[in-house]
């Protein structure tokens, strides 16, 4: 990583295909950011650029870049060298730590949605903590996912699943916030002859390295990896309803968090459309789906872009008889985990989703799809219609609901 | 029920099953993918980055030599122009699709001032009659633009400088084309436009110059120009220079209008005026007529809009009152830009799966067929088993060739590449910097028969910059090379995927 900038041949592909630099013209920009500064930490300089915090962590440079380079990585180091010396900022560190928050906050989320929508408190958060008022919180669900998977009753718990096992990776949204979505992961599974089992696990930790902390993201790391590892070494799909996950299990720890046995786990892991696409297409998916007459516009998340496995959810979702599903193409949401939500980002946020806001209001479809949890946030809030996860759609045409 | 529904349990991890898999996501490529899924077939593209496509014009260029020169194992010989100009005209018809109309046959303004053939012009970018009068007009702030040097190298232009709102000290192109399409930011920028133009009305101002009076102030004197051109990121002296090469290896106006009368495919020509309404602003908003009674053309930098660009350039004609073309800048081009993305719109509203950052690693082939693909990324190694391959990797520039001194190789497949004199360094290059056949190595490439099959494959397709014979720089043939073998390419893979991948199954 430290001497991959002397492949960039500064062609400004990054430049022209970065969502802050159209709209922030103060942010330094991949190329500069990145590999420049790169070359300028490596012949001792004291390099700093201001603005470059103001950086998504998209990863649409890498995804662009034609000489290969990881851009995103090299504009992101001068934050983690800061944060390795000073730590995290107060409301950085709150912000990357909700997962502490939520097994007490779902044994009240009336209280704690509550607090979290109100606008007084909100305004001092912003003053106190410089988290911005506007956006709302997501919302706390009154059980979490894994309280209901334990009360769960799956089809195969007396006879073996003819497809075997696949071992679930839900994430903190899912566990938390948005529990039918981890329901309908199950439940399109076992349909599919698949018993589904639900490793140990904690926040994948991609926040925390979005903010700069490589030791804590490590930590969750390898906590996560210890009870991925026997699952993936017995050669168990893991599949991840969250793309942010399932690129830092596949992608950060063995590459940018380098942890023992990352290779073996990332190996196993899919995105749950990913896998069901794949089991599609080596003819393992029943396709009993009803009719459902449904325009559904599909927003591609940033970190579901960046993996190089194509758009499987909008392939998938076309299998359903009725359904016409369709990539919007426009860009990033602006959203990008934690930084929709920091005071001093908020404006940036919104001015870099509008022309996906622009491109599903025009859709005039009632729903839309994205299976990254901040980018469908982002989709309620900047255009009040409803965004779902693809499991859900699938979810809903399989009957599974009825 | 549900175990009689679903097949053995052998789930074989990452491998998918396209029937056409697509390796190279330029213009060759998305061109190639388009086409195969108009066959019916599902088709994966698989790119690890993005293409040079916004590094150039935003326009396809086709043939600047007569084509009777090409050599036979040129691509277009190979397809017969004939079907180039029928796979041109179907690339047409998809970017009008999805609304954006190229229109074909007019010149191209570069940032020197030099008027520069092509043959499919992207909207708003159509040059002036020659004849019109023409002021620049440029923005302060904006890297590689000086209106001056433009108007120096037109020879007939007044220009002025403009200040944009909060006078930036830089303002990247692709951030000022995105602030215009906001409707604000634009009010605020025409009040300024009218101003200065106003202001060099009445002339002498101290914003604004003519090129009689100011030429000698610019940064490039204009008999020195070099000036950027191209539909494949390729440089090229031009500009004020070419009337001392006489014209021969830069068409002058007169050259090209007699060259794209003979070629111009008549479809596409009669077509496009029906469907041209974003290029009509710049003809429809007409001159004002006042005591000057031939038509005033204002020229801006390539920055007004991105994918609304047509939008951006209509209200400012209409605001100014005078028809308004763009001015190409060098990289990065913000209508090179463009074209990629309505291109990749094409694609995926066409139900391509595109794969982006994924990275071709090893092919797999048996008994003259490729067996699958093994494709690289963040997300994992994915196995693609299709039924028919495109290779469109790109030349040396795009790592779909890899030299090593003399030895070129093709790293995928292991095609056989063609080159000069092995061990004879001498025949790859011609002592002039700019020789009138171009350099030899520039030729390099992957020989294929006329369906564009290497030899030994029966179901792999080669297009674009990867194929050997031709030379797009010299020749001014790069857009129109990866355009229609890219086309007919796709279309062989489509239909071969779904005859005898069909079979097979």
């Amino acid at each position: 990583m430290i001497d991959q900038y002397d492949a960039c041949l500064k062609c400004t592909i990054c430049e022209v295909h970065c969502p802050v630099l159209r709209v922030a013209p103060e942010f330094p920009g991949p190329k500069n950011g990145g590999p420049g500064l790169a070359r300028l930490r490596a012949a001792g300089e004291v390099a700093e650029l201001d603005h470059l915090d103001l950086c998504l962590g998209c990863r649409t440079c890498d995804t662009v870049c034609p000489s290969g380079l990881q851009p995103s990585e090299l504009v992101n180091e001068p934050k983690v060298r800061r944060v390795g010396v000073r730590g995290l900022a107060f409301r950085d560190w709150v912000l990357t730590h909700t997962y502490l928050v939520g097994p007490i906050a779902v044994h009240m989320p009336g209280l704690v949605n509550g607090v979290l929508a109100n606008r007084p408190i909100r305004w001092t958060m912003e003053k106190v903590l410089g988290i911005d008022r506007h956006k709302p919180m997501p919302r706390y669900a009154n059980r979490s996912f894994r309280a209901w998977f334990a009360k769960h009753e799956s089809p195969w718990k007396d006879r073996p699943a003819p497809n075997g096992k696949v071992a679930y990776f839900h994430g903190c949204s899912t566990q938390f916030m948005e529990p039918q979505i981890g329901q309908h992961v199950v439940e399109v599974l076992e349909h599919n002859g698949f018993e589904v089992i639900l490793p140990e696990q904690t926040c994948c930790g991609l926040p925390l390295i979005a903010n700069g902390d490589l030791n804590a993201a490590a930590h969750n790391g390898r906590f996560n990896l210890r009870h991925l590892l026997e699952p993936a070494e017995q050669g168990i799909p893991i599949v991840v309803s969250s793309v942010g996950c399932s690129l830092v299990l596949k992608h950060d720890y063995p590459n940018v968090l380098h942890l023992d046995g990352a290779d073996v786990v990332a190996r196993q892991v899919y995105d749950i459309s990913e896998f069901l696409l794949a089991c599609h297409e080596q003819g393992m998916l029943r396709t009993d789906f009803r009719y459902m007459d449904q325009r559904l516009p599909y927003h591609q998340p940033c970190h579901q872009r960046a993996q190089g496995i194509g758009v499987p959810a909008v392939a998938l979702l076309n299998l359903i008889p009725g359904v016409e599903t369709w990539n919007i193409d426009a860009g990033c949401c602006g959203s990008a985990g934690t930084y929709g939500f920091k005071k001093e980002k908020y404006e940036v946020s919104m001015r870099v989703g509008t022309p996906m806001r622009d491109a599903l209001l025009a859709s005039g479809a009632p729903r839309a799809v994205s299976d990254c949890e901040t980018c469908r946030w982002q989709i309620e809030y900047q255009t009040g219609i409803r965004a779902i996860h693809p499991i859900s759609v699938i979810w809903e045409a399989y009957g599974l609901g009825c | 029920m549900t175990e009689q529904m679903i097949g053995t349990p052998r789930f074989r991890g990452r491998v998918r099953r396209p029937q056409v898999l697509v390796i190279g996501g330029g213009l060759a490529g998305m061109t190639a993918a388009l086409a195969a899924r108009r066959t019916g077939a599902r088709v994966t593209l698989v790119a690890e980055g993005a293409g040079v496509l916004e590094l150039a014009s935003g326009c396809i260029d086709r043939l600047a030599v007569p084509s009777d020169v090409l050599p036979p194992e040129h691509p277009y010989r190979l397809l017969g122009m004939e079907a180039v100009d029928r796979e041109l005209a179907v690339f047409q018809e998809e970017l009008s699709r999805v609304g954006w109309p190229l229109s074909p046959g007019v010149d191209v303004i570069t940032a020197l001032g030099a008027r520069r053939p092509t043959y499919l012009v992207a909207p708003g970018m159509a040059a002036p009659p020659p004849d019109a009068s023409v002021r620049v007009v440029g923005f302060r702030g904006l890297r590689d633009f000086d209106p001056s040097v433009v108007a120096a190298g037109l020879g007939n232009a007044s220009w002025c400088w403009v200040d944009l709102p909060g006078s930036p000290e830089e303002i990247h192109p692709v951030a000022l084309a995105r602030l215009l399409e906001d409707e604000n930011y634009r009010a605020e920028v025409i009040t300024a436009v009218r101003t200065a133009l106003s202001q060099s009305r009445k002339a002498a101002a101290p914003l604004t110059g003519s090129v009689s009076l100011e030429s000698g102030e610019s940064e490039f004197p204009a008999n020195g120009a070099g000036a950027l051109e191209g539909s494949g990121s390729q440089f090229r002296a031009s500009g004020a220079r070419a009337p001392q090469k006489g014209g021969s290896e830069f068409p002058t106006s007169g050259v090209r209008a007699s060259e794209r009368g003979g070629s111009e495919p008549t479809a596409s020509g009669a077509s496009a005026p029906e469907r041209g309404a974003p290029e009509s602003p710049a003809t429809e908003a007409g001159a004002p007529r006042g005591a000057d009674l031939q038509p005033e053309w204002v020229l801006f930098p390539a920055v007004l809009g991105l994918a609304g660009a047509s939008r951006v350039q209509q209200a400012i004609a209409e605001a100014i009152g005078m028809p308004v073309a763009e001015v190409l800048l060098p990289p990065p081009s913000v209508p090179g830009l463009r074209l990629a993305e309505f291109l990749r719109r094409a694609v995926q509203l066409a139900g391509v799966d595109l794969a982006l950052n994924s990275r071709a690693v090893r092919a797999q082939v048996k008994d003259g067929r490729v067996v699958a693909v093994v494709c690289e990324g963040p997300g994992g190694r994915v196995r693609y088993e299709a039924e028919a391959y495109v290779l469109a990797t790109g030349g040396l520039l795009g790592n779909g060739l890899m030299a090593d001194g003399l030895q070129v190789t093709e790293p995928l497949f292991g095609l056989p590449v063609t080159t000069p004199q092995p061990g004879e360094p001498s025949a790859w290059a011609d002592a002039s910097f700019l020789p009138e056949g171009g350099h030899p190595f520039v030729r390099v490439g992957v020989a294929v028969n006329d369906e564009l099959r290497p030899e030994g494959f029966a179901n792999l397709f080669v297009c674009g910059r990867t194929l050997a014979g031709y030379d797009p720089y010299a020749e001014g043939s790069g857009g129109g090379v990866a355009v229609a073998t890219g086309g007919v390419a796709g279309r062989r893979a489509g239909r071969l995927a779904l005859t005898d991948g069909g079979e097979r199954r």
